[in-house]
């Protein structure tokens, strides 16, 4: 897959690389003070940008993208320092620079883009101030032709009501609009480099894309080099001249898009493309054809029942009282039918209502309307003692794998609770349990009395779903659990839960907002935007042959992200 | 928002008329009898004299008609009179509350700017030992007795140098102690919360994205962090409303001022219920009505709670 | 950023981790000292004063700090430091009286308030707002009008007054505490209401309050030490430090240290209590 289609720049349009490098990052070492420990981020990196060329530097996380990032610009955190190397930016170190004159470099020479549209405004201030700060502190522009500029920058980056945009404060926008606001800012300063950390991925899937467009649109117009920070490989590839891919602080491979592509032979980089969702799903609808999922047909029932549906289900919100209350309609009229034995998959951007949709399942929220029934027995109002019995038959893995479990309890005692709380065996039977448990989801026994924050984030992902899976549940609604795991842990976790689904003979309830995942990971998909289903069938139906627009809108969105 | 200002409004009326009740309560539960307290104990009081006086000061009725009266009295400010001396509650606060006013307002116009100012340079420094004195400074300040640091700045200022008077006086210089020893005190709050919200904000990815368009540190802590950050600190200077009125009576006895200190000590010593009352009414209705202030000033700081009024 | 630790790693010998605790903390634990040796002086002054508090000596009046009398005289000759000593316990039991008054009444007000919910909540709240309006020293001067003078009104109306901010902490936590996900994984998992309050919810808040109880204390004896200062709680001539200060401040040009001192002891005892607020609060894990 080579970068020279659909507009993107091909290698000739690079500009003349006479004066060296713009970016020449050589020997960069850079290491965290953590309770007195030296902790390596940046071993040896080396990196070079030339004069409007697009950069991408790809890794999982602890690989030390984002720490290169903030080096580049000296905002190191108060315990991070630079300890070899040279950080060459148009012929000067930045790394032997006095803090003052790197801060005449930042905004005006580099621009960045930070990570959390959400966040990375200041809240008590206009926007309009906020993207003409750069050109007043650099003293670029008088304020009304700072004014003028700002006004222009934001429709540049895509926000067609610029004038009201100024005026507004920054809650008042939504992310999307947010992060073409920290784009404006970046450009507010006419730098010769962009620096943009994972510009996409707080970011709904079509909303990523147009964002993405358009900032490549004004690198390209504006003849600024860019540096892409990402944890998504398909997009670096489709996006940028030239791919360096880190993992635990060095660089370990860097190529143009197509050597990486193409001829990569690094086993690091084959991983990371093996199991990118996005990369997968263009083999899918370029084959046209479903990976095969042999082994599990075999333990398909012919006729499965009906383990769990749902009808006509709706969630109504109400927030204040009298005739100031406002009502907000989270789900509205949802219908599923889970057979015993197989995975439901509901996708959704945010706002969709499939979290939602998921609550009411598990009867953490009641239904405004609707009913549910489980082994055709309606649960809808189910209360007290039968709703304690409900929950033996249906659990949940959350989605983060550290709020979802109290970090002062041992291992052992989190998979133990569900066991404990529905007094199944004696307390010998009991840990013995725990141990199979711990088994089944391959960790080691030993983990029994470890505390969640000593795990990584796949470990204890696994305590969650081995918590789950002790009192031997029916049904198991998975929300998002993979979303907050590196790529490669994700193809883990999700083997792991077709294999337990196996052996245990579990239904799952999977929602997620990757497309990908589901596809290749569900039997049944369900596409919900704004409350409602748009579209449902088996994932060869959605995916290969969507009907609904939306569907379509997501799909094209994704390959092209 | 014209809702928000009367939800509000309505609550802190609610509030003041729970505290009079609580008062109410609490001085009716007085064992012994006002009337003889009135007396003075003289003992030669007829039974008649003893009768009117009681009817006169309405101690003769059951305690819901009390109650209601005493209610009714005091919407209209009317707080009855001193059982010392006969003087109406209401003359003897309006004499006296001024001067107290007087120093907690002063004294929190200190506070706040001397809070202030050690809680920014606290935050804008690099330097990490001037960091640690800085904010050293708020923990001994909450640490020290009100009343010992104007004993010892009376002893350093008034007796050893002289600059000051030590008592009484009712002239400028006669307030510098009194407000610089209530202002010292109260400042530390302000900076211990000033401080560590201005660190949180400095830390915060906002911060970090001014940063990155070239801004100092100046400009980052007075454009992007203060704004925020001093959102907590209005909430406590709500709160320190208090201690500034306990702080001002107290205050008044260390420097021999008048105020409302002495009426209310007096109050006390002598059992005068309607006195007493009377201040703490007068105090309850001012921490109040402050704090009701306090909460129509967060919508002007802080943008995102605007939105939340606007139904 | 957690790292993964392998099954060869061993969890280190508990005596090491208590090592390395002690070197951190180390004026924490100080703090913590201090407020020991206070209390001990508190139930047993006569083990730490060499002289009889109350007994005059003319001929001594007006020393400064020096042998014997560590911490100079007044000006009746007593000892000070004899006379601190035993003021000790005219106002420390007040202060953990009126403390513990403050965390029971407030602790119990915020988690009804927290549990029940809607109108019992509005009801418990209008009614912390009410106390909190009523500045904690004029709750103590209604007392004392009504109670008339003694050790007991006053330290009841200091609890009294203080349980506001328990009762406001302790309903933040418990609605907090509550909305965090593992509590609602537990309740998912068919945990009952009970079990997760107490191994839940329970743990998750009692830090915050035990850092407000270090802060009360200290501000408790602070308004009991106003309350002497202005010439109430136990009477002359036995020593109470608030009252000590006042009389101190009468002889101000002859004997600095009968104010100093008193006050002193304050600062240092709140001090140490606010410097184990702090290690609360700061939340230490293991």
């Amino acid at each position: 897959m080579s970068v020279a289609q659909e507009g993107h720049p091909p290698a000739a349009d690079l500009l003349d690389t006479d004066g060296g490098a713009l970016v020449g990052v050589e020997g960069l070492g850079v290491a965290y003070r953590v309770k007195g420990a030296s902790v390596d981020a940046l071993r040896d990196v080396a990196l070079r940008v030339e004069r409007g060329e697009i950069v991408a530097i790809v890794g999982e996380s602890g690989s030390g993208k984002s720490t290169l990032a903030t080096t580049i610009v000296r905002l190191l955190p108060g315990n991070g320092e630079i300890l070899a190397g040279t950080v060459g930016f148009d012929g000067t170190d930045l790394a032997r620079l006095r803090e003052r004159d790197v801060r005449e470099l930042r905004g005006r020479r580099i621009g960045f883009v930070p990570q959390d549209p959400m966040t990375s405004l200041t809240p008590t201030s206009r926007i309009g101030p906020q993207v003409m700060e750069t050109m007043l502190i650099h003293g670029t522009h008088t304020r009304p032709a700072a004014r003028a500029r700002a006004v222009e920058l934001l429709r540049e980056a895509g926000l067609s009501d610029a004038e009201r945009v100024m005026q507004a404060y920054p809650h008042e926008l939504s992310g999307g609009m947010r992060q073409r606001v920290l784009i404006a800012m970046a450009f507010a300063g006419d730098p010769d480099l962009i620096i943009a950390d994972e510009p996409t991925s707080a970011l709904d899937v079509t909303v990523a894309r147009a964002v993405m467009d358009r900032l490549s649109l004004l690198v390209r117009e504006h003849h600024k080099a860019l540096l892409i920070i990402t944890h998504d490989l398909a997009m670096a590839l489709r996006r940028a001249h030239y791919v360096v891919v880190m993992r635990s602080g060095r660089v370990v491979d860097g190529g143009t898009s197509e050597q990486i592509s193409e001829h990569s032979t690094h086993p690091y980089t084959r991983e990371l493309l093996e199991n990118s969702p996005h990369l997968r799903l263009e083999h899918v609808a370029a084959a046209a054809q479903t990976t095969p999922r042999v082994a599990r047909e075999l333990f398909a029932p012919t006729n499965p029942e009906t383990l769990l549906r749902a009808t006509g289900l709706r969630k109504v919100f109400r927030s204040g009282h009298g005739r100031a209350a406002k009502e907000l309609v989270a789900v509205d009229d949802v219908s599923l039918a889970v057979p015993a034995g197989s995975t439901y998959g509901i996708v959704g951007e945010s706002g969709s209502g499939k979290s939602t949709t998921a609550r009411m399942v598990l009867r953490l929220e009641d239904a405004t309307a609707g009913s549910l029934t489980f082994r055709g027995e309606d649960v809808t109002h189910a209360k007290g003692e039968r709703l304690r019995e409900l929950r033996r038959e249906i659990q949940v893995v959350y989605q983060s794998p550290f709020d979802s479990m109290n970090p002062r309890l041992t291992v052992g005692a989190i998979i133990d609770e569900p066991g404990r709380a529905f007094r199944l065996g004696t307390a010998r039977e009991r840990r013995a349990k725990v141990l199979s448990m711990l088994d089944a989801v391959q960790l080691p026994s030993g983990f029994a009395d470890r505390r969640p924050d000593e795990l990584s984030g796949g470990q204890r992902q696994r305590v969650a779903i081995a918590r789950a899976l002790s009192i031997e549940p029916a049904l198991v609604v998975l929300d998002e659990p993979i979303s907050a795991l590196d790529v490669l842990i994700q193809t883990q976790i999700l083997r792991l839960l077709r294999d337990l689904q196996e052996e245990f003979h579990l239904s799952y309830l999977f929602i997620s907002h990757d497309l990908a995942t589901v596809q290749n990971f569900a039997d049944y998909v369900a596409v919900m935007k704004d409350g409602g289903v748009v579209e449902s069938g088996t994932p060869d139906d959605v995916f290969c042959a969507p009907r609904h627009q939306y569907t379509k809108d997501l799909l094209t969105s994704a390959m092209h992200l | 928002m014209l809702r928000y200002i009367g939800s509000r409004v309505l609550q802190s009326v609610i509030v003041v008329l729970i505290a009079f009740t609580l008062t109410f309560f609490l001085l009716h539960l007085a064992p012994g009898d006002a009337a003889i307290a009135r007396i003075g104990g003289a003992g030669d009081g007829n039974p008649e004299q003893l009768a009117a006086l009681r009817a006169e000061l309405g101690l003769d009725r059951p305690w819901y008609a009390a109650y209601a009266t005493q209610l009714l009295s005091v919407v209209t400010f009317q707080f009855g009179e001193s059982l010392r001396n006969g003087r109406p509650v209401i003359d003897l606060i309006a004499a006296a509350l001024p001067n107290t006013v007087q120093i907690a307002a002063l004294s929190l116009l200190v506070a706040a700017v001397l809070g202030t100012t050690i809680a920014l340079l606290a935050t804008y420094t690099r330097v990490r030992w001037v960091r640690g004195v800085l904010l050293a400074l708020p923990v001994l300040g909450m640490s020290i007795p009100t009343f010992w640091l104007g004993v010892l700045l009376l002893m350093v200022f008034s007796f050893q140098l002289g600059w000051f008077p030590s008592f009484g006086s009712s002239d400028v210089r006669g307030l510098v102690l009194p407000v610089a020893t209530l202002g010292i005190v109260c400042s530390a709050a302000v900076a211990q919360v000033l401080a560590t919200s201005l660190l949180d904000a400095s830390r915060s990815p906002y911060a970090f994205t001014a940063m990155t368009k070239g801004a100092g540190r100046w400009r980052l802590l007075l454009r992007h962090c203060l704004r925020a950050a001093s959102i907590p600190v209005l909430t406590m200077i709500g709160l320190l409303t208090g201690a500034l009125l306990t702080g001002a009576v107290v205050i008044e006895m260390v420097f021999s001022r008048a105020g409302m200190g002495r009426e209310i000590l007096q109050g006390v010593e002598a059992s005068d219920f309607p006195v007493v009352q009377g201040i703490v009414m007068i105090c309850a209705v001012i921490f109040v009505g402050v704090n009701l202030v306090v909460d129509l000033l967060y919508p002007v700081l802080d943008p995102r709670m605007r939105r939340a009024m606007r139904s | 950023m957690a790292v993964p630790i392998s099954d060869t790693v061993r969890p280190p010998r508990p005596g090491a981790r208590l090592l390395a605790f002690a070197r951190r903390e180390t004026v924490t634990l100080a703090a913590f000292a201090f407020l020991v040796l206070i209390l001990l002086v508190t139930v047993w002054p006569g083990l730490f004063a060499a002289f009889d508090p109350l007994r005059a000596n003319p001929s001594q009046a007006y020393r400064p700090p020096s042998w014997p009398h560590l911490l100079g005289t007044d000006n009746v000759g007593r000892d000070l430091l004899s006379r601190m000593v035993f003021g000790a316990s005219a106002s420390m039991p007040a202060a953990l009286l009126a403390t513990s008054l403050s965390l029971v009444i407030g602790v119990t007000l915020g988690v009804v308030a927290a549990t029940l919910g809607r109108w019992v909540d509005a009801v418990i709240t209008r009614l912390l707002d009410s106390v909190l309006a009523i500045p904690g020293l004029l709750i103590v001067f209604a007392f004392l009008a009504v109670l008339g003078n003694g050790t007991l009104p006053i330290a009841v109306a200091v609890g009294l007054a203080g349980c506001v901010s328990f009762g406001r902490l302790m309903r933040a936590e418990v609605y907090r505490v509550r909305s965090l996900t593992y509590v609602e994984a537990a309740s998912a998992s068919g945990v009952r209401g009970w079990t997760i309050a107490w191994r839940h919810v329970i743990p998750g808040a009692i830090r915050p309050v035990i850092a407000l109880t270090a802060l009360d204390l200290g501000a408790s004896l602070l308004t009991i030490g106003a309350i002497g200062y202005l010439g109430f709680g136990v009477a002359p001539p036995a020593p109470e430090w608030g009252a000590m200060v006042a009389e101190g401040q009468r002889h101000v040009a002859d004997a600095w240290w009968m104010s100093v001192v008193p006050g002193l002891t304050f600062v240092l005892i709140i001090l140490c209590a606010n410097q184990i607020s702090r290690y609360f609060e700061r939340g230490n894990q293991r």
